[in-house]
């Protein structure tokens, strides 16, 4: 019985953790939700921009990890209109600049004046070549908006000339080109404070630099975006996820402790078999 | 003339640069180094013999990024293994499915293939679709190549280069299918999924020995020796700064600042 | 000959981009700005030379009438009404979102979820106790499970606080020599391309 711990059929858990990861999104538990100090560096960075500053927004996603990355940047998109400030949203992968569309209408952007307040610059493609290109030369390396317009044509672009123009850069970034390449593409020349959004696992492989303060905070997969939907005092889809994630985190663990019961249960009947009179074999 | 801020990095990169072209020179007039072994790499003609045992293929994949990529050299690492690969591959006459994300990668690995095959002179062996290009899309390509794995049954999968969040989905995918799996990235977001889904894993500058190991060419051994030599200073400043860090001292990071 | 321009070409734009990152030179600095355009058209046609292999590819599918020619036609068919609508309506037409949105995002999102599934299935199959790293992993694992998800705080507080210990000190020990390891692999990856020692990018293995 015990052994047979060691060989749950997959399609069973599979089945598990659909129904686990459902149910909370139809009926909400409501499992207390802490906000971590990361979460609050990011906050404060955006809550210390003065109205008027401007800030670039790299929606640096694409559809795949949009479910992980998008209440990130949802998040941050509200507060940053809430401090009155000017965001440029531009793009280093190819569906960024739909994504970031979308989020502006979600976020409530549309309704300020583009151009003036808020502007899409969409994509460029090269990685970290053109991040490093962005860095010296805002205006030629994105030289139109999203719809072709020349970017200098819009008032939000005046005196705009390189990084170290802008008073924050926010990047939402599963992968490459993300803050890794900023850091070493425009902090390490600019000093241009950066706030990065990162899936969950890519926490760690960011963490150093935020050590080293060339990165000011960064908001790991969804529990940070919950927080910071919490720190806005807007909850949303983030906050609602949680509680899935609870329980299949908490699944997960449950297999893995019924998998090591089995092991150690095989483990001593096999010992058993091997040794029937239970006596230990060294003298 | 440098950079402020930038003058440690410039004189260490020249510093380096000098190191592995003087080790270069040397390991041509005869002096070429040895090299530890990596029980991943060693691993590969055990996979692809036991592939060639239950007569079924080996997959491979040289990561999802392309050669214009700030992480390309962890494609090209990939690619120099594939080289070895495709070589056993045509050798004990094994299938191989490469199955490639990016369109200009798949034009570098499809001649690599092809050249591995009529250097061990089977070129009548070689087939098209021997290197498969599949969209430009992550997860599409994650999907695929396990279903790939999965139909056509493979003994071995061998996934070197750069990978992202579907690296899990890939190599789960393929340990599903009870086949060897060696894996290797520099990515270090993604090496705990690689560790804990594959039998063996090559982690960090491991990848970039792997050219090296695989040829036994004394330049590419010499660079590795470099690189040996590298981490050696690295972790001799580290200590030094730590040191004279907590004697009140800032001298070293002052250094590197400067 | 064959090969030895390709590597001349990439030493020698490789040099100017390590020089323009040190250098305040105008001359060398404007050198790089023109090498980085080039890069971004350059760039734009590997995507476009992507679509174009592509579509040779899986028409030849469809040609041939090959057992997976109903995915292939489904691809084609895809790929042509996304560049028409993309070409005669724009990227920002509501026509455009619609395809993005119900049917593009909504796919990979679905791809993006299962890996949920292989997660589950790798912790089960790998975490297990048999020596002491894998006690390690386990314990690690279940630590970091709890502690980043909000049940692990009304659990116990030891939960988060032992996680993000974990995650702050080995962990990012450890990301930094593997981090520092693989710069220096890069370094010494750019010095046998630049001498032509790597030509693994010409497609010519070892």
């Amino acid at each position: 019985m015990m052994r047979s711990l060691q060989s749950i059929p997959r399609s069973w858990l599979y089945v598990i953790l659909i129904v686990l990861l459902a149910w909370p999104l139809i009926k909400p538990i409501g499992i207390k939700l802490d906000i971590s100090d990361e979460t609050r560096r990011c906050y404060e960075a955006i809550e210390s921009l003065e109205p008027g500053s401007v800030v670039v927004f790299g929606f640096d996603y694409s559809a795949g990890n949009k479910a992980e990355m998008e209440p990130q940047a949802l998040a941050v998109l509200r507060h940053l209109l809430r401090r009155n400030v000017k965001v440029i949203g531009l793009a280093f992968v190819e569906q960024g600049p739909i994504l970031g569309e979308q989020a502006f209408q979600k976020t409530g952007w549309t309704e300020k004046q583009y151009g003036v307040d808020y502007i899409n610059l969409g994509y460029r493609a090269g990685g970290q070549g053109t991040v490093a290109a962005f860095a010296n030369d805002i205006p030629g390396t994105f030289n139109t908006d999203i719809s072709g317009k020349p970017s200098t044509s819009f008032p939000i672009m005046e005196g705009i000339k390189t990084a170290a123009d802008i008073d924050l850069i926010v990047t939402i970034a599963p992968g490459t080109p993300g803050p890794e390449d900023y850091v070493r593409q425009v902090f390490s020349s600019y000093q241009t404070p950066l706030v990065c959004g990162v899936p969950a696992v890519a926490i760690t492989q960011v963490a150093p630099y935020v050590q080293a303060k060339q990165i000011k905070g960064i908001l790991g997969g969804s529990p940070a975006a919950a927080q910071y939907e919490l720190l806005i005092e807007q909850p949303g889809d983030a906050v609602a996820a949680m509680d899935a994630q609870s329980l299949a985190h908490l699944l997960i663990v449950a297999v893995i402790i019924l998998r090591n019961i089995g092991y150690l249960a095989e483990k001593k009947a096999s010992n058993n078999t091997a040794n029937p009179s239970g006596r230990g074999t060294h003298s | 003339m440098i950079l402020q801020g930038k003058q440690f990095s410039f004189w260490t990169l020249v510093l380096l640069s000098a190191t592995f072209i003087y080790l270069i020179i040397r390991a041509r007039q005869g002096k070429a180094p040895s090299i530890r072994r990596l029980p991943g790499l060693d691993a590969i003609e055990e996979a692809v013999g036991r592939a060639t045992e239950m007569g079924r293929p080996v997959h491979f994949s040289p990561g999802i990024v392309e050669l214009t990529h700030e992480r390309a050299p962890q494609t090209l690492a990939g690619l120099s293994v594939l080289s070895y690969v495709a070589s056993l591959c045509a050798k004990y006459d094994t299938g191989l499915v490469t199955t490639i994300m990016k369109p200009d990668v798949y034009v570098v690995a499809e001649d690599i293939v092809k050249n591995a095959f009529l250097v061990e002179g089977k070129g009548e062996r070689y087939r098209p679709d021997m290197v498969r290009f599949i969209g430009a899309e992550q997860f599409a390509y994650g999907a695929a190549a396990v279903g790939i794995m999965h139909r056509e049954k493979v003994a071995a999968n061998i996934m070197i280069g750069a990978w992202y969040a579907e690296s899990l989905m890939v190599t789960e995918g393929g340990a599903q299918t009870g086949g060897i799996q060696i894996t290797g990235s520099a990515t270090v977001a993604q090496l705990p999924f690689l560790v804990i889904a594959s039998d063996y894993c090559l982690m960090g500058e491991e990848i970039y020995a792997a050219s090296a190991y695989l040829s036994k060419d004394p330049t590419q051994l010499a660079v590795i020796l470099g690189q040996d030599l590298a981490k050696a200073a690295t972790i001799a400043i580290m200590v030094v700064g730590a040191v004279l860090l907590a004697f009140g001292s800032d001298v070293v990071v002052r250094l590197i600042n400067s | 000959m064959k090969s030895t321009v390709p590597v001349v070409i990439t030493a020698v734009i490789g040099i100017v981009m390590i020089l323009d990152f040190f250098l305040p030179v105008q001359s060398v600095n404007n050198m790089a700005s023109l090498l980085q355009s080039w890069g971004i058209v350059i760039s734009a046609f590997a995507m476009g030379l992507g679509a174009v292999n592509l579509l040779r590819r899986h028409t030849g599918i469809i040609a041939k009438g090959e057992k997976s020619m109903l995915y292939s036609l489904l691809l084609v068919g895809s790929m042509i009404l996304t560049i028409i609508v993309g070409l005669f309506f724009g990227t920002g037409s509501k026509l455009y979102d619609f395809l993005f949105t119900n049917i593009l995002s909504a796919a990979s999102s679905t791809l993006y979820a299962s890996i949920a599934f292989y997660i589950l299935s790798a912790a089960y199959r790998a975490f297990v106790a048999k020596n002491l790293d894998g006690w390690i992993l386990l314990l690690t694992g279940v630590v970091i499970m709890l502690g980043t998800a909000p049940i692990g705080a009304v659990i116990s507080k030891f939960f988060p606080a032992a996680s993000q210990w974990i995650q702050d000190i080995p962990n990012t020990a450890g990301m930094r020599a593997i981090m520092m390891g693989a710069a220096l692999g890069v370094v010494s990856s750019a010095v046998k391309t630049f001498l032509g020692y790597d030509k693994s990018y010409l497609g010519q293995g070892e």
